[in-house]
């Protein structure tokens, strides 16, 4: 037991470098059981910690924001500034009756919101927040992220489905339908960034931008997939301007308007947490991740950024594109099913495949800012 | 050895998860059940891909499987709204048919598995990052390269897609044809360019 | 992949194989019968990934990747066709089409 607190210990205090928690843990395999397990429910509980204080807070950041936006101020009501209406409106979601509708498919009803969940929290665990913050490094870690998400699909069409009733259905169908188109988009710009950094492992892609983000050291292409990415995953996630499936003037709430309590709270928190994930992506890929702001060359710039923490420049970077993502929703009116498809098909499709094309000659010329990593 | 065995007991308890879920996509008399249950086999077959060191492919797995062509079928059954659709039980000559073909074909395989020495030539180089090394033999045009039935599967993507697309739009009824010709009163004809035609 | 022999495998495979063919046989709801042809495909591509681990080349992965390929044109091909028959035949049962004029 010593042997894992001291662990824990050097895990809080440990050199700078880059380290998973995975990594730790397999480390003291061969010393110590005890140090793994701890180092399991140390991860466990990040996550359940990570999930419910975003949730507490970008519910609250978004009607704050949305507030403010319409000339209003958002909740004051609860605790100062509103900063309890959350926790509030938690406690009454969990208050409420939990109703399954008599003719659903009471399994997959029961499923389909534990799917969405589930899937949101699998991406969460490979995140990097920090060199020292992250669960669980995969090589494969881009593919893992745009995979995983496919048990969200599944979760939001079971979901209006097994509800046995229409507008629910309406509204899963044009979920998937969107879902799936705008995947095309967002992994092509996705995979711009693989393409520049070598590799697909998270933690990598932020190490291959040392010498500069990739956003700008690739001449506009990667300027160019950002915003490809914004779009389309902000449409992957059924935000407004793309929130078709949930209109609420024409499909009541779309997929999950049967549901309620514990388990409409579910599909409300992935959807919030979702959007968590999208920032998250956005900055590890192409505004750097936990990575300072560097400029190739100039060490002493460089020395200077690297005061503060990478956590906090992650946090930074995140929380921007999150607020980017609301300003969409409050400025930006709905676009209609056929304005949405020609968007994607026509528009967001062929720039990106241009992209990818331009991407590809600039990573075989070497034509970068600060070449020769 | 505490991985080892770790890995031992996650491959046959997946493979016996895996092979339940089968059964039910096979047995199963709802459609959308089955489809579930056959994401489920897909991601567990992702698992086992895993546990045999082919990451890349367990994610290729997922990506294709669960987020494609499962979410395809799902919209199928719901577009058909065939789930209320229950098949006819199958005639008892089916079902003997079918498991005995099913049958036969484990039996053979199982012996000629069980059989066979599985000789085979390792001297290549050992593949460390699954990833890359499937790129390159992908593109690989010397003699262990598969740079060929990488094109030719690509071609057959595309015309399976386009083929897709041509099947599936909206065929006009062939009792009302799009162009009758102008022979009918009142009826423009549109087989001649706007510019010559008289609008009625 | 030391600590399972790779017949084990390989007998998973061959009876996911089996019951994928089974299914085709028995089963005449045409989204049924293409769910079983997945589970065939799956098989396949398992008992692929399987040898190749084996012997640690790339080709099994890279013979996985091709069948992924045909999987996918499979249905895309399919569910085109099951829409159109459904269209046509107002039901999925693969034995409303025993007729050779549609």
């Amino acid at each position: 037991m010593q042997n894992a607190m001291s662990m824990i210990l050097v895990a809080a205090t440990g050199p700078w470098a880059a380290k998973t928690v995975a990594e730790r843990a397999s480390e003291s395999l061969d010393t110590s059981l005890w140090a793994v397990a701890a180092y399991m429910v140390l991860a466990l509980l990040a996550v359940v910690v990570l999930v419910t204080l975003l949730g507490l807070v970008l519910i609250y950041a978004e009607r704050k924001i949305a507030g403010r936006f319409q000339c209003r101020v958002g909740p004051m009501r609860v605790g100062p500034h509103g900063l309890l209406q959350t926790v509030a409106d938690t406690f009454k979601l969990l208050l409420k009756e939990d109703i399954i509708p008599t003719r659903a498919d009471q399994a997959m009803h029961l499923l389909a919101p534990f799917l969405c969940m589930g899937a949101t929290v699998l991406i969460i665990a490979v995140l990097p927040y920090s060199p020292t913050m992250q669960i669980l490094d995969l090589n494969i870690g881009v593919l893992f992220v745009t995979a995983v998400s496919g048990f969200g699909v599944m979760g939001i069409l079971l979901g209006g489905w097994s509800s046995n009733n229409k507008w629910s259905l309406i509204g899963a169908m044009r979920s998937g339908a969107q879902i799936i188109s705008y995947e095309i988009s967002a992994t092509l710009a996705l995979l711009v960034v693989v393409l520049f950094a070598g590799t697909m492992s998270l933690r990598g892609i932020v190490e291959s931008q040392e010498a500069g983000w990739w956003i700008w050291r690739a001449h506009g292409v990667g300027l160019i997939s950002f915003i490809v990415y914004l779009i389309a995953s902000t449409a992957e996630i059924n935000r407004t301007p793309f929130d078709i499936p949930e209109g609420e003037s024409e499909l009541t709430a779309g997929f999950h308007a049967e549901y309620s309590g514990l388990r409409f709270s579910f599909f409300f928190l992935s959807e919030f947490i979702n959007m968590f994930i999208v920032s998250a992506l956005a900055a590890t890929l192409f505004l750097g991740g936990w990575m300072p702001f560097h400029i190739g060359g100039w060490t002493t710039f460089n020395n200077v950024m690297g005061l503060i923490p990478p956590s906090l420049w992650f946090a930074g970077k995140n929380l921007f594109v999150i607020f980017v993502i609301m300003w969409f929703r409050w400025t930006f009116p709905r676009l209609r099913v056929d304005q949405l498809m020609r968007l994607e098909w026509k528009i967001l499709l062929p720039i990106g495949f241009a992209n990818l094309m331009a991407a590809s000659l600039v990573v075989l010329s070497n034509f970068y800012f600060f070449p020769g990593k | 050895m505490i991985v080892q065995a770790t890995h031992t007991v996650l491959f046959y308890l997946i493979a016996a998860l895996a092979l339940v879920m089968a059964l039910s996509v096979v047995f199963s008399r709802k459609l959308l059940r089955a489809a579930i249950a056959l994401m489920g086999v897909l991601a567990l077959t992702a698992g086992l891909y895993i546990l045999l060191g082919a990451e890349f492919l367990a994610g290729v797995q997922v990506l294709v499987y669960v987020g494609g062509i499962v979410v395809l079928i799902v919209f199928a059954i719901m577009l058909t709204r065939s789930s209320d659709l229950l098949e006819d039980q199958p005639t008892l000559p089916r079902a003997l048919l079918g498991a005995f073909v099913g049958l036969v074909f484990l039996v053979m395989s199982s012996a000629v598995f069980f059989s066979s020495p599985f000789q085979a030539d390792t001297s290549g180089a050992q593949v460390t990052d699954d990833t890359v090394a499937i790129g390159r033999s992908l593109l690989d045009y010397g003699p262990k390269g598969y740079v060929l039935p990488f094109e030719i599967i690509s071609l057959l993507l595309l015309a399976a897609a386009i083929g897709g697309i041509v099947i599936a739009r909206k065929i006009p009824a062939p009792s009302q044809p799009f162009t009758s010709g102008g022979d009918l009163p009142g009826e423009a004809d549109f087989t001649q360019p706007r510019s010559q035609r008289e609008e009625a | 992949m030391a600590s399972v022999p790779m017949e084990h495998a390989l007998v998973l495979a061959a009876v996911l194989f089996a019951l994928g063919l089974a299914g085709l046989l028995v089963r005449r709801n045409i989204i049924f019968m293409l769910m079983c042809l997945e589970i065939m495909f799956n098989a396949a591509g398992l008992a692929f990934v399987a040898a190749g681990a084996r012997w640690a080349q790339a080709d099994g992965q890279v013979m996985f990747m091709m069948i992924l390929t045909v999987a996918a044109a499979e249905v895309a091909v399919g569910l085109a066709l099951l829409l159109g028959f459904y269209h046509h035949f107002k039901t999925l049962d693969a034995d409303a089409a025993e007729g050779m004029r549609g």
